[in-house]
């Protein structure tokens, strides 16, 4: 059982502990608490905000490699934390539209976007894939624990149309996929554009691009200088 | 009874808690590498001003030598300055050999992207002064698991394709300036040999490819004990010599921990290098073990004819840099 308490700030983040607790035990009736609850959406968007941070930070040896300065580094790690709240506003959008339209069944918006955001829970460890070695296994992990909250989310809700449920949430995202990868709508260049207003660099190279451009330049400097 | 519960208790917490402090430390490592590339730290990656002003005040060529040979120390390195006695007698003997024939670099710390010694800088310089402290006096003492446990988690830095290029870039800049002050003849392409020692091994590895890039050389590499990933490096490297005793199981953890090593992912860096017939295992004997009394550097431990293992590996590094190299080819090909 789930009390919540919403009315002081501390409340908030012992409410936040608890459904974040729950949503990674995969315990279906945080779901039905939250929905239930006047206000506690901004506990599931406050738990996404958390995982996009999280991750952000998980996957920052991007923003090393690029070499972002330490105000641009964490300027990018808020940004992408809202940009990741973006995204599962489209996200639950698609479902809600699959549901609509494709299913006909009365799905509510605001309860498809809680438990979209809720199921971003267990992205909360995604800070974990900084390890090496391990990193890359504990970031695959946390995905599928996410996946499998959604999974019970959409059985908590759901219920009798449970295998609707599932479906919508599939068809929603390959949904967004067709729509972000439609060549007129620039998706692309957007993702650029974000990438150099958060990190002020001009472009994203991977870590094994950067080391062998500068290898070669200063090889070439090198024997260059020696000829 | 409550005595033996309580002394298990202790035990536990005391594992789980270094288990704890490994894992933290383990979200670290990587960042090390990261900040200097970045440029965060107060020796970071020089501009390339500064890389055309070094090179102005270089020796001359090393005409002379026909080796040019680098030594990476395992994980129970401490700084570019720090060799255990067993290693600095393999190395002055090796040099004994070639005379000056051979260019010897052995001041490269391979588990620091700036060659900086562990007790060079940050929070724990009083503790990594402490613990170097004890080893000088007992290189077996148990504070050294401290340096091992630090090391290991940069050699997994430097065999993870996320972090492994920058940190691996890094290793292989200290090891070109080093060569270059040492008089390597730039352009002459004259080959590079690595002599990886344990987790030494992942990192000659994985500076093979920028320093194929930086000199247009051959690099090859001679792994005593090699622990190695499915680094990039296997694409370019001339060939690796991989030295491995037949009690020693830690070159195996690297296959076992690397799915991409395995025979079955066809495609793989290692796969490929391995088909291509550029990788060659040699076994010193079957009672060499990876540290103690009886490793690769040992005195003591003897061949059934009497050799000692030093003299072994020292016969094969021998045989390898004068390219006679076909006796180990037989039947030993990867």
């Amino acid at each position: 059982m789930y009390e919540l308490d919403l009315s002081s700030i501390g409340g908030f983040l012992v409410a936040m502990w608890d459904v974040a607790s729950g949503v990674m035990r995969l315990d279906p009736e945080v779901f039905t608490t939250v929905m239930n609850t006047p206000g506690a959406g901004w506990i599931a968007l406050a738990i996404a905000f958390v995982a996009g941070i999280s991750d952000m930070v998980g996957q920052s040896v991007v923003l090393f490699a690029n070499r972002v300065s330490p105000r641009r580094f964490w300027f990018s790690v808020v940004a992408s934390a809202l940009v990741l709240i973006v995204s599962i506003f489209f996200y639950a959008f698609s479902i809600w539209l699959i549901v609509k339209f494709v299913f006909f069944l009365p799905g509510r918006f605001r309860i498809i976007l809680i438990l979209v955001a809720l199921s971003y829970a267990p992205i909360v460890f995604s800070f974990a894939s900084l390890l090496p070695y391990m990193g890359n296994f504990i970031y695959q992990a946390v995905r599928i624990w996410s996946l499998l909250a959604l999974v019970v989310g959409v059985r908590a809700i759901a219920g009798a149309v449970f295998w609707q449920g599932v479906l919508a949430c599939l068809l929603g995202w390959l949904f967004i996929q067709f729509v972000v990868h439609m060549p007129f709508l620039k998706i692309k260049a957007v993702d650029a554009w974000l990438w150099r207003v958060m990190t002020g660099t001009r472009e994203r190279l991977d870590t094994q691009m950067l080391a062998d451009r500068l290898a070669e330049q200063r090889g070439k400097l090198l024997r260059g200088k020696k000829s | 009874m409550a005595l033996i519960s309580g002394f298990f208790d202790t035990i536990f917490c005391l594992l789980g808690l270094g288990l704890l402090l490994f894992l933290i430390a383990g979200f670290f490592a990587p960042l090390q590498s990261m900040k200097w590339w970045a440029g965060w730290t107060d020796h970071g990656l020089e501009p390339e001003e500064n890389t055309a002003q070094l090179l102005e005040l270089l020796p001359e060529p090393n005409t002379e030598a026909e080796h040019f040979v680098v030594y990476l120390t395992g994980i129970g390195g401490f700084s570019g300055d720090y060799l255990a006695d067993r290693e600095i007698e393999f190395l002055d003997r090796l040099k004994n050999e070639f005379g000056d024939k051979i260019l010897l670099v052995r001041d490269v710390f391979p588990f620091s992207v700036s060659n900086n010694p562990l007790n060079g800088e940050g929070m724990f310089k009083g503790m990594w002064d402490w613990v170097h402290t004890q080893q000088l006096a007992n290189p077996m003492h148990a504070s050294t698991f401290l340096i091992c446990a630090r090391n290991a988690l940069q050699v997994a830095v430097s065999g993870d394709p996320r972090y492994g290029p920058l940190n691996n870039y890094g290793v292989a800049r200290e090891v070109a300036i080093s060569l270059l002050r040492q008089g390597y003849p730039v352009g002459s392409g004259k080959p590079i040999t690595l002599i990886g020692y344990s987790g030494g091994g992942q990192i000659s590895i994985g500076i093979t490819r920028y320093l194929h890039k930086a000199f247009a050389a051959p690099v090859r590499i001679i792994g005593l004990g090699g622990v190695m990933s499915n680094d990039s490096g296997f694409e370019v490297v001339d060939h690796l010599y991989q030295v491995i005793g037949g009690k020693d199981f830690f070159p195996k953890t690297g296959v076992v921990l690397y799915p991409l090593r395995w025979p079955i992912v066809r495609n793989s860096h290692w796969n490929k290098a391995r088909h291509e017939g550029r990788v060659t295992t040699i076994n010193p004997g079957d009672d060499v073990y990876h540290v103690g009394g009886e490793d690769y550097f040992s005195n003591d431990g003897k061949l059934p004819n009497g050799q000692s293992f030093m003299d072994k590996i020292l016969e094969i590094v021998t045989d390898i840099l004068n390219g006679n190299v076909e006796k180990y080819a037989v039947g030993s090909r990867e």
